[in-house]
């Protein structure tokens, strides 16, 4: 850890991000489409505020007495012949869905698009035990071809050229294509066709569980959601324990902002509410549906109070396309699976990581327009300050940074000092900034200041302070 | 783990356990059925904003659906629901050459839809606010014949239509097995912000509401 408490990966993968010019310019065409989109749909539907209210009331409604509705849940969708599991952490998760694919005797799980199964890295864990999976979500399977992890939680290769995605294409199929978006959809429509015939077990996660039924959701637009969960005869479905709703009122609400929220849609193309297998007589739909219920870190955060509010999340990413950090670095440099302004708080609550609590923390302006782009307005920049003053207050700030922080609150105490130490500070700064090559070495040979120099640009330093700005104004009145 | 262990570990999180959950009454009131000016404005709803997603809609008056049914259909290999959930004036056009149902014998439903040109459905409502068509899958109502045909129509009566979600909700409190909203053909943005249609779902999507008031 070095002096200021700043770890250095955060700062290494965003300064090698920001040297890709094509990276730079791909994550910030898409934040801005989406951002835009979102703005549009706000702008354009009246209600979009109270929606806002009334979902962010349900969510932490839902929260608040999490234990009792997910058993409401648990009940009706056992009623209606779901099998049920749980799993505390991601090894346990894994093992029973593995334990599901070895019981059905599966060889190819398809896979919807879920963040969840990233986190728990559940594709290693079925090829660890000879089960392929195929990721079948047109952005995921391009990820997966590439060996990488997704970059956004909602569209997964905003980094990538399509160029890049034609060699990768052509060197699974072995025979060249074009650059055309219509050419590489309709490679991928027509090799993964087969696979969702193949496949024995279908996997997918699920947008929203909804109590009053019993049932999960699906959001999806392409349609391999669908596919996974109907061709296949078994369907196994990764539930975060924290993603449910009570009532198809509350779930309503969810429909209008979740997919306004991650692309300035409507509505997606499809919404998919599933209550149990298919029933007798039913020609179509898996024989079996198994719900994981996953806790992993998340029954953690629900009992530190002051992060409870970062689990009504809905996994829209509004506050990743909203976030000038995320904009300029895209979701690698963050080295999580959620990257963004919502990856930096929940991330390290999961995984109990100090480490990366003091990282991720820094990540961030704290401007606040991931707050106000959040559909159940999470105050997300209030949660990164709260763990700034965590990391300060395990000593995870760095000695420096505290020993220097300790002696900043002092100062600003005492006008009289406060005074002082600025007129000297900007001295110093200008000496640094204008005073030629000597005035940088003198400053630059301090640890400390070299350090900040290090991490941060020096800003242009005023003559004169604020106060004292202030101060000639009263006069001139 | 055990479901109760896990769910001691949920109430302790919380700082002990809730109180019960009591389900809220959702179920609505049966409404008056519409005035049929009502469902001509929110058929026009429902068709603009299906438009904007790339689906299409159209109201045709009972005594020509058949003939438009049959127009759009053509001769390729086609799929659909029960008979009996379409509206009378289009059975016959649905069914005719070498059409499969879930009556047809013998049945292979699934190499039949993967085949289809078509997958012709019903649709419970027509949700005007999102220009989605709600469907619940049953035995009469299998879910692929809106899923692997290349091109998927749907036939519904004009008084399928409601004005919004939470009308189109009260619907489901019975939770059929599965219930869809499908707005428009399948779509993909995933190469570099640049939209297609028709990636794994039908590449195209269109409502016929039959007028059956229609003087």
């Amino acid at each position: 850890m070095s002096g200021l408490g700043l770890h250095d990966a955060f700062l290494d993968r965003a300064r090698h991000a920001l040297g890709q010019e094509h990276l730079k310019q791909a994550v910030r065409r898409t934040t801005d489409r989406l951002r835009d989109g979102r703005a549009a749909a706000s702008a354009e539907a009246g209600a979009f505020e109270a929606w806002r209210d009334a979902l962010s009331e349900a969510r932490r409604r839902a929260i608040g007495r999490l234990d009792v509705v997910l058993q409401a849940w648990q009940v009706r969708a056992e009623a209606r012949g779901v099998l049920v599991h749980h799993a505390v952490d991601a090894r346990e998760a894994c093992d029973i869905v593995v334990g599901i694919a070895r019981a059905k005797g599966a060889r190819l799980a398809a896979k919807g698009k879920s963040m969840l199964s990233e986190e728990i890295e559940l594709n290693q864990a079925l090829e660890a035990a000879c089960v392929e999976a195929l990721e079948t979500d047109l952005g995921e399977w391009i990820i997966q071809l590439a060996g990488e992890r997704p970059s956004h939680i909602i569209l997964p290769v905003v980094h990538k050229p399509r160029g890049e995605i034609r060699e990768l294409f052509e060197r699974h199929g072995g025979e060249p294509l074009s650059d055309e978006t219509r050419v590489l959809a309709g490679y991928a429509r027509e090799r993964l066709r087969a696979e969702f015939l193949r496949a024995e077990l279908g996997v997918t996660g699920c947008n929203m569980a909804i109590a009053e039924t019993g049932s999960i959701a699906l959001f999806s637009n392409e349609g391999n959601g669908r596919m996974v969960s109907t061709l296949p005869r078994t369907h196994v479905a990764l539930m975060g324990v924290e993603r449910i709703v009570e009532t198809l009122a509350d779930f309503a609400h969810l429909v209008r902002l979740l997919p306004r929220s991650a692309t300035g849609q409507r509505v997606t193309t499809y919404v998919n509410v599933l209550s149990g297998p298919a029933r007798p007589g039913e020609l179509d739909g898996p024989e079996e549906l198994h719900v994981v219920v996953v806790d992993a870190g998340r029954t953690a955060q629900l009992a530190e109070r002051d992060y409870r509010d970062a689990l009504a999340c809905v996994r829209c990413g509004a506050c990743l396309n909203a976030c000038p950090v995320y904009s300029a670095v895209g979701g690698h440099a963050y080295g999580t699976v959620y990257p963004g302004p919502i990856g930096a708080v929940i991330e390290p609550l999961y995984a109990r990581d100090d480490e990366r609590r003091a990282e991720l923390a820094e990540a961030s302006s704290l401007c606040g327009a991931c707050h106000e782009a959040c559909p159940v307005r999470i105050p997300l920049h209030d949660m990164l300050v709260r763990l700034r003053q965590d990391n300060a207050r395990r000593g995870r700030g760095g000695a420096t940074a505290l020993a220097l922080q300790r002696i900043a609150a002092r100062a600003m105490a005492v006008p009289f000092v406060y005074d002082a130490a600025g007129r000297i500070g900007r001295r110093a700064a200008r000496l640094a900034a204008g005073g030629g090559q000597l005035g940088r070495w003198a400053l630059g040979s301090a640890p400390v200041v070299r350090e900040l120099l290090r991490r941060r640009a020096l800003p242009d330093v005023p003559i004169r302070s604020f106060r004292e700005l202030w101060d000639e104004l009263e006069e001139e009145r | 783990m055990e479901a109760q262990a896990f769910l001691a570990r949920v109430s302790a999180a919380l700082g002990g356990a809730s109180a019960p959950w009591t389900p809220p009454d959702t179920r609505a009131a049966p409404s008056a059925p519409r005035r049929r000016i009502e469902l001509l404005h929110l058929h026009a709803e429902f068709a603009s904003h299906l438009a904007k997603v790339g689906g299409t809609a159209e109201l045709v008056p009972a005594s020509q659906a058949a003939a438009r049914a049959m127009e759009l259909l053509g001769d390729g290999p086609r799929v659909h629901v029960g008979l009996e959930l379409l509206p009378a004036c289009v059975r016959a056009v649905v069914a005719r050459g070498a059409a499969i149902g879930p009556d047809s014998d013998p049945l292979d439903w699934r190499a039949a839809c993967a085949e289809a040109e078509w997958g012709v459905t019903d649709a419970v409502q027509l949700v005007a606010e999102t220009g989605s068509t709600l469907s619940c899958a049953t035995a009469r109502r299998p879910r692929a014949a809106s899923l692997l045909p290349r091109r998927h129509m749907v036939v519904a009566p004009l008084s399928r239509l409601v004005a919004d979600l939470d009308e189109a909700l009260t619907h489901l409190a019975d939770a059929p097995s599965q219930w869809l909203l499908v707005t428009g053909p399948s779509r993909t943005s995933d190469i570099e912000n640049d939209l297609t249609i028709g990636v794994h779902g039908p590449g195209v999507m269109h409502v016929l509401v039959v007028d059956e008031d229609e003087a």
